[in-house]
């Protein structure tokens, strides 16, 4: 197995910035036929490629439509790893893997779950937007000995804990990983994950260490759960109220809509925000309400609004008036929005 | 569970083991309920019940067709070998446990260089083996008996020095009554598995058929989500040169409405292997399903697509009964519904032909698709048609998972019918 060049990157870069599914298919191919260790072409080629498409949109350089178009050339690039991985003589175990619902990124998961086949698992990938139904469904029907989750946006952490629930009350343990768990182990440790990995080759490594069984999770305390109860019931009415009253763009003239894909940032903006709030709240990590604040900031900056920052920390005013009945959401929102 | 802290009053230890029976009784009911999968269940009560209550345990389970034994247990949980039921003739006390249901107690003699009883509770050279290496001094084998029927056996191996007492065996006799009745569920639960896995496969191809032209894409959501299975259908099969897609439904949810999709689908496939022409496949299919099924609603939309032979262009004859809109989306956003002659009677058969070029995509989209609700209303067809409009030209994969995204988003956790959508792109 060899290390993978900077040419390869840079080749790979090229396919996904001209979305061009099969030159990408390609540079991965010949990657792997060079010798190339397979997970070290996932977290060194195709991930870093799927964050500057993340950033792109981010910065408005890109629409939703031309993300998912780049992520095809991704998927391609998975598709060309999993044709080429060999069949391992001893499987080590089953791994069920699956992103939230609200959680609609599959690439990570697809090639977690390569890299956990390229090691000697066998795999089942239910792909994206799963529901707790779904995922306890396939626990019991194959009686996996871990479940991965990847989980990327703040929208995906309270169904995320639901699937930890759910495996560890079948006594299977968890490894969990993505951008919404931040930098460390800290919201896993919250969610009640067994592990965390930041990396694919991270998430292969943590399944070696994973116990055979384990207990089943405490439910939260009760005035939290009755907190996060009333955020998602309540949430529709939040962002038809948040959207009339939080015109970062300025309102424009009456009867004219905005263009579509700042339409698509603004409605963005609100529901990460209020997703954050709630996602905060059930790790414990008011740092997610501080990243959501940066975030809509940069994004409202990069479609020319010059009064970002302003309107930023103006959502986290509004936010924290419809919720001001709530003590504990109240006082996150208060201290670290 | 005669463990005990030196210098501690007797009673005090007795009552402690007590204590420790109760605990282990009243966690097997509430661990194994857990899972519904058999491995892992077996694995949670292996768990309780070594290394405290017994030093080494092994489980023993009938298949469904009671013909072979899985064994579970020993030194490594994890492994799993079996049996078959056969090899159970020359095991005398593992025999009559199954048959009767009663308890054996076999006291074995550690002095004696080849402990003897484990030869007939044992039923596996590799685990005997490793059993005699503990020198255990009492084997206990116990049925698992429940709702009548011996599904298994449970044997635990205690060392010199805390055989099992009378308490003790009436504790593990207890903890494989409710260990029994929670593995039953799990067979249970496992031979409903089998039936929908079974009923999941005859709805829809394993995967959508390769046609080096054309590109298709496919999403299903059932109505029951944790079955896969519903009265919503589809089809491809052929080659690029001359293919057909069918998307169909059937009144129902569930379990109940997949023996009439699948036998529909099946009807369809019947009749194209005589004419790929959509109204000799509508015809035909409507004949063999009117007598079978004179009081369900069948809902059916079949495309032969013809490409080109150079590609980048394809005919598609597109035949429809029922309520099904078929989509047409080109390449530079122009998204439209595909026109079919109003007839009189909204149920008849109604055909129309399209021509496509190259990265012109067709949505065979479910009406449970477009009856979709969530808090803003129904998803509708207006919802589709921007949806398409905006993925024009991005590919028939990128749509596919965009529409599942925009329908699951719109709906906002509530429940739903079926949703399901079959794309087939043009020239890719």
């Amino acid at each position: 197995m060899t290390a993978v060049g900077a040419a390869g990157v840079e080749e790979f870069e090229r396919a996904v910035a001209g979305f061009d599914a099969a030159a990408g298919r390609g540079v991965i191919g010949e990657l792997l036929a060079a010798g190339a260790d397979p997970i070290c072409v996932i977290d060194e080629v195709i991930v870093p490629s799927q964050h500057q498409v993340g950033l792109r949109w981010q910065r408005g350089e890109w629409t939703v439509t031309q993300q998912h178009a780049a992520t095809e050339v991704a998927l391609a690039a998975a598709d060309a790893l999993r044709e080429r991985l060999p069949e391992p003589a001893n499987r080590r175990g089953h791994v069920l893997l699956a992103c939230a619902e609200r959680e609609w990124h599959a690439l990570p998961v697809t090639l977690v779950g390569l890299a956990m086949r390229s090691a000697g698992w066998d795999t089942t990938v239910l792909g994206a937007g799963v529901s707790p139904l779904r995922l306890s469904r396939f626990l019991h029907e194959l009686g996996p000995d871990a479940t991965a989750i990847s989980c990327s946006v703040l929208a995906g952490v309270p169904t995320t804990r639901r699937f930890i629930e759910a495996s560890a009350a079948a006594g299977v343990p968890t490894v969990v990983g993505g951008a919404a768990f931040g930098g460390d182990a800290r919201r896993a440790d919250a969610l009640g994950a067994t592990a965390w990995a930041s990396s694919a080759r991270g998430a292969v490594h943590a399944l070696q260490g994973l116990p055979l069984l384990v207990p089943p999770l405490p439910p939260p305390r009760r005035e939290l759960g009755a907190e996060l109860a009333a955020l998602h019931e309540q949430r529709p009415s939040m962002l038809r109220d948040l959207a009339a009253r939080w015109q970062p763009f300025g309102g424009g003239p009456a009867g004219v809509r905005r263009p579509d894909s700042l339409a698509d940032a603004v409605r963005d903006c609100l529901e990460q925000s209020l997703h954050a709030v709630s996602a905060a709240l059930l790790t414990d990590d008011p740092a997610a309400l501080a990243e959501t604040r940066v975030w809509v900031e940069a994004v409202l900056a990069a479609r020319g609004d010059g009064r970002a920052a302003e309107h930023a920390e103006q959502l986290g005013e509004l936010i924290g008036v419809q919720l001001r009945e709530y003590p504990l959401t109240d006082a996150l929102l208060g201290t670290h929005w | 569970m005669t463990s005990h802290v030196p210098g501690e009053p007797v009673e005090q230890r007795l009552l402690a083991t007590a204590r420790r029976r109760s605990t282990l009784i009243s966690e097997v009911s509430t661990a194994m309920a857990g899972s519904l999968n058999i491995r892992r269940s077996v694995l949670r009560l292996l768990d309780l019940l070594t290394p405290e209550f017994a030093d080494w345990a092994l489980l023993g389970l009938l298949d469904s067709a009671g013909l072979r034994l899985d064994l579970y247990g020993g030194l490594d949980p994890r492994g799993l070998t079996d049996v078959s039921v056969a090899e159970l003739a020359s095991l005398r006390s593992l025999q009559t446990l199954m048959l009767t249901g009663q308890t054996e107690l076999l006291h074995v003699a550690v002095d004696h260089p080849e402990p003897d009883g484990l030869d007939e509770l044992v039923p596996h050279r590799g685990l005997r083996e490793e059993a005699k290496r503990l020198r255990p001094a009492d084997a206990l084998g116990l049925a698992l008996l429940t709702r009548g029927s011996v599904i298994g056996f449970l044997v635990l191996l205690r060392g010199d020095g805390r055989g099992f007492t009378v308490r003790d065996v009436s504790a593990a006799e207890e903890v494989a009554r409710r260990a029994a009745l929670s593995l039953d569920s799990a067979r249970l639960y496992r031979a409903r598995v089998e039936l929908t896995s079974a009923l999941q496969a005859a709805l829809r191809p394993p995967e959508l058929p390769k046609a080096p032209g054309l590109r298709l894409a496919a999403t299903y959501r059932a109505a029951a989500e944790h079955l896969d299975i519903g009265g919503d259908f589809y089809d491809a099969f052929g080659t690029e040169s001359d293919l057909a897609l069918v998307c169909g439904s059937v009144r129902g949810q569930g379990i109940v409405a997949a023996p009439a999709a699948i036998q529909a689908r099946q009807s369809v496939r019947t009749a194209a292997r005589f004419s790929r022409r959509p109204d000799s496949v509508l015809g035909a299919t409507a004949d063999a399903l009117r007598p079978e099924l004179p009081d369900v609603e069948v809902n059916l939309c079949y495309a032969r697509v013809q490409l080109s032979p150079g590609g980048g262009h394809a005919t598609i004859d597109i035949g429809r009964s029922g309520d099904l809109v078929p989509v047409l989306v080109g390449t530079g956003g122009r998204v439209q519904p595909v026109a079919f002659p109003e007839l009189a009677d909204p149920f008849a058969s109604t055909f129309a032909r399209i021509e496509v070029e190259r990265g012109d995509m067709l949505v065979l989209a479910s009406s449970g698709l477009l009856r979709a609700t969530g808090p803003d209303g129904q998803y509708g067809i207006d919802r589709l048609l921007a949806l398409c409009a905006r993925y024009a030209g991005t590919g028939a994969l990128v749509l596919a998972e965009a529409l599942e995204q925009d329908v699951v988003d719109f709906l906002d956790g509530q429940g739903h019918d079926d949703l399901m959508a079959l794309i087939v792109e043009c020239g890719s």
